[in-house]
Order: C-alpha cells, then sequence, then structure tokens
C-alpha cells in the first residue's frame, strides 16, 4: 500500500529529527525508532491529517525532554566524558612573551586607528600619513614571515588571517588620487609583501609547507582563530561606524571601542580555559562593535547637518536613548553575525563530521 | 537479597509512563510476554485508558533507560519469537522487549506501594466521612 506524501514526508522529517540524538543512542534505537514513527503515522493517516499532525506536534514535544534526559544516559557515558574532557581541557598557557607576539598587531593597528582619529589638527605629510596604516601591515609582515620560519607556533594564528584581510581590503581601497613613492596607492601593491614573505618563507623555511599545513590544521580545530584573525579588521571597521562624525567626538568612542577590543583580545590569548576565552572573544567582538555603533547613533541622533555647508549644530531636548540603543543593537548583531559566518561555518562543520565519527565509532548492541 | 530489594526501594516510585511499560510487558494470559516498541505504545495507550500517549521519544528514552537498570530485555523478533516478521514489514526482524525478573520485582513493589497508599487513603477518608 503506498503511502501518501505527506506521511513520507513527514516520515522522512522524523529522519532529520534523529540526529538530534547523541550518536550511540541513535546507532542502537534509531532504525526502531523510525521504524515505529512509519506504523503510527500510517495508522494517523487514516483517521485524516490532523491526526497526523497531531501525532508530529506529539513527537515534537516530547523531544527536548528526551534529549535532556538522554545526557545522562550510561550509553553514552563515555562519550560525555570525552566531550567533558574536551570542554575542560585548557589550551596550554602560552609564555608572556608569546602572549605579547599573539597581540601585536591588534596593539599597533589599534594605537595606529586612535592616532589617526586623535582630535588634533596636525598637517602630517601623505607619507606619514599613509605610513600609519602600513606600519601595522608591515609588522603583521614580519611577525608572519617570523611565525612561518618558527612553524606556525600559536602566537602567530592570527598574522595570517590579518595579512590576508588587510590585503584585500587596502587592495578594495583604491585610492588613485593618491600617491605615496610615485605609486597608486593601493590597487596590488598590498599584495607585494605578502608575496616577499612567501617568497621568503619558502626559501629560508625547514619545512614551509608542512607548517602551512599545521596553520590550517589549527584553525580547523579551533574555530576562535579565525575569529582572532577578524579581530585585526576591528580597527579598520569601528572608524568607518564614525565616519563623517567630528574629530573631538570621534576620538573617544573609537578609543572607548578600541581599549575593550584590546582587552578582550589580550584575554583571548592569555586565557587558557577554552569557553573563558571563547566569552572574552566573541563579547569582545560583539561589545566594541556596539560601542561603536551606539557612539555613531548618538551623535547623528543628537545633531543636525547643513548638507550645503556642512555646519553641524547640536540638536536639543532628550536624547533618544531608546531608539539609539535598539538600533544599535539589532544592527551589531547583524553585523557580528554576518563576521562570524565563516569562522560559524568551519566551527560548525568540524563539530558535525567529530559527531558522525565518534557515532560511527561506537559498539552499538 | 538486601541489595535488591535496597536497589528497587531506590527506583521508587516510578514514573506513570514507565510503570505503565513495565505493566504493558507484564505477562499474562492474553498478554505475550514481549512486545515490540510500537505494541508497547499502543498497549500504554488502552491501560491508561488514553491518558498516556507516549511519542517515540519517550517510549525509547525509557525503554534505553531500563535497559541500563536491567528492568526488561530486548532480543529480535525473530530469535525470540519464532514468529515471521509482520506484513508491514516483510524482512525486517523487529526488536522486542520483556521484563526481568528483577522488572517483574519491581513493578510488583510499586503496585503494593500503590495499594498500601490507596488503602490507607481508604481508612483515613472513611473514618472522616463517619
Amino acid at each position: 500500500m503506498k503511502s501518501n506524501p505527506f506521511v513520507q514526508f513527514l516520515i522522512r522529517f522524523y529522519g532529520w529529527l534523529l540526529w538530534l540524538y547523541p550518536p550511540r543512542f541513535r546507532d542502537e534505537f534509531g532504525p526502531e525508532m523510525l521504524d515505529v514513527f512509519h506504523q503510527a503515522a500510517e495508522e494517523a493517516s487514516k483517521m485524516g491529517t490532523f491526526s497526523l499532525v497531531k501525532l508530529m506536534l506529539g513527537e515534537l514535544s516530547g523531544l527536548l525532554p528526551a534529549l535532556l534526559s538522554l545526557r545522562k544516559w550510561k550509553g553514552d557515558e563515555v562519550m560525555d566524558q570525552k566531550a567533558e574532557k574536551l570542554l575542560q581541557t585548557p589550551v596550554p598557557r602560552l609564555p608572556t612573551r608569546e602572549i605579547i607576539l599573539g597581540v601585536l598587531p591588534l596593539i599597533v593597528l589599534g594605537l595606529g586607528t586612535m592616532i589617526s582619529n586623535m582630535p588634533i589638527t596636525v598637517r602630517l605629510s601623505d607619507t606619514l600619513t599613509y605610513s600609519i596604516y602600513i606600519l601595522p601591515y608591515l609588522v603583521v609582515m614580519a611577525g608572519l614571515l617570523w611565525g612561518w620560519l618558527k612553524g606556525f607556533p600559536r602566537w602567530v594564528y592570527p598574522y595570517p588571517v590579518y595579512g590576508v584581510f588587510f590585503a584585500l581590503y587596502f587592495s578594495l581601497s583604491a585610492q588613485p588620487s593618491y600617491k605615496m613613492w610615485g605609486l597608486d596607492l593601493w590597487d596590488w601593491l598590498p599584495f607585494v609583501p605578502m608575496g616577499i614573505v612567501i617568497l621568503l618563507a619558502l626559501r629560508f623555511g625547514k619545512s614551509p609547507l608542512e607548517a602551512v599545513v599545521k596553520m590550517i590544521e589549527a584553525v580547523w580545530k579551533d574555530w576562535t582563530l579565525l575569529v582572532y584573525g577578524l579581530y585585526g579588521l576591528l580597527p579598520l571597521i569601528i572608524p568607518i561606524f564614525q565616519d563623517e562624525t567630528e574629530r573631538s567626538y570621534r576620538f573617544p568612542v573609537t578609543a572607548a571601542a578600541i581599549s575593550l577590543m584590546l582587552v578582550c583580545g589580550i584575554l583571548y590569548v592569555g586565557i587558557t580555559k577554552p569557553w573563558l576565552r571563547t566569552t572574552f572573544l566573541l563579547g569582545g567582538l560583539f561589545l566594541s562593535l556596539l560601542t561603536a555603533s551606539v557612539g555613531s547613533g548618538l551623535y547623528w541622533k543628537t545633531h543636525e547637518i547643513n548638507i550645503i555647508t556642512n555646519e553641524r549644530h547640536l540638536i536639543g531636548g532628550p536624547v533618544p536613548w531608546g531608539d539609539i540603543l535598539s538600533q544599535s543593537i539589532l544592527g551589531t548583531v547583524v553585523f557580528t553575525l554576518i563576521l562570524l559566518l565563516l569562522p560559524g561555518l568551519v566551527g560548525i562543520l568540524h563539530w558535525l563530521i567529530n559527531t558522525r565519527r565518534s557515532g560511527s565509532s561506537g559498539a552499538g548492541v | 537479597m538486601g541489595s535488591h530489594t535496597d536497589f528497587i526501594d531506590t527506583l521508587l516510585p516510578l514514573r506513570e509512563p514507565t510503570f505503565f511499560i513495565l505493566l504493558s510487558l507484564a505477562p499474562g494470559e492474553q498478554n505475550h510476554a514481549y512486545k515490540h516498541g510500537y505494541a508497547i505504545m499502543k498497549d500504554v495507550e488502552t491501560l491508561s485508558r488514553g491518558k498516556i500517549r507516549l511519542s517515540t521519544s519517550t517510549l525509547y528514552e525509557a525503554l534505553a533507560r531500563l535497559l541500563d537498570q536491567k528492568l526488561i530485555e530486548r532480543f529480535d523478533e525473530l530469535a525470540e519469537t519464532g514468529e515471521s516478521p509482520s506484513e508491514n514489514h516483510p524482512g525486517k526482524p523487529r526488536k522486542t522487549y520483556r521484563l526481568t525478573r528483577l522488572g517483574r520485582r519491581v513493578l510488583e513493589a510499586d503496585r503494593n506501594r500503590m495499594q498500601a497508599l490507596l488503602e490507607t487513603a481508604n481508612a483515613v477518608i472513611s473514618n472522616r466521612v463517619a
């Protein structure tokens, strides 16, 4: 007897839900559960669509309590112990020198951003101005080369990510009217230091390609390294939030956001407990962006600008904090999720593959 | 013996769904000693007069726990019963479940507990009514 399409769909959907169960439980009871659900669905279909819907709702309502209860299932005790061990296993503590090396790009970039937003009207030469942007990038490249030659120790993981994102960012920020040493900024120029680093590493490194594989493996196992790499973009993103605001206003907001980022970045590199370092990392990312967003919202909700004369003046009246905060929080959440999309995908993929491997390696009865 | 009794005491009182699952597996004149999952589900609904409708997740979470506690056992339908798989599932030997001796003792202990409660309640209420 052929089942109706809705029944077939429900059975398929139920099969997907089975993936939520602990792997060993799923291996042991999954086929049976699917079989029982199949029978229940066939019987319910004889009584009508409403019965089918009731059946599915009943299944969904029982799902969460069962999953919570199965956390204590003896059959998965070994799995739980392994998972707990993973969660509790601290990362090795880095020596102070390596912690400093790990946050150096962040410090250099952060200070560079703060300096470039200071409310001072000192006219710098073009060369000096652009050096403020180039210097951190060169520090990153030097650190990348050094770390690569050392076989990619843990402190260097942010450097390649910074390097790639910086090169891309600067190449897209091409400003043909601006020149430095007679060359157009930036276009293909940002890739030159990276090219030099690659050549030097291949020439002088012991096992340069193996080191790259090791770095990729490290990022695969710890998606937070990729997020930390994105931290390097914050000193560039934060001023964008403050674009067109007055320097006297922009500087304290930028300084606050960058300082938050620096503190959380240092804590991420220095702390050994996985859950705590991840909390500081993600919290720092979110709070830095939120600070910049609230700062920008506060300025634009309290100032009016004459688009012809560019004159700005304060709007009187109470500050609309509700509007500012709600819009800033929403915008920051969306932006943070976009930033975390790639690292998040890496993390989820890694977890899924690991979970499947652990499940298929279970003995089963 | 002592340790078994102590162990049984730690399991009481049974939750209603668990009690009815064990009850459905209790052998009787018209009751097979072994049942597969779907039959247990339907039986629990009948025994509880429609009050308890087990979802598959609730049922199998309970069965997994009862297996761990050694209150029930699990077999392949064909190996245990000698019967062919049902016509709806040709060629698929299903798992069947039955009570262990310990499971029977736990079920009886909970029944006795509820009986004692009932007797106490009846005595108190009758006295007060009188």
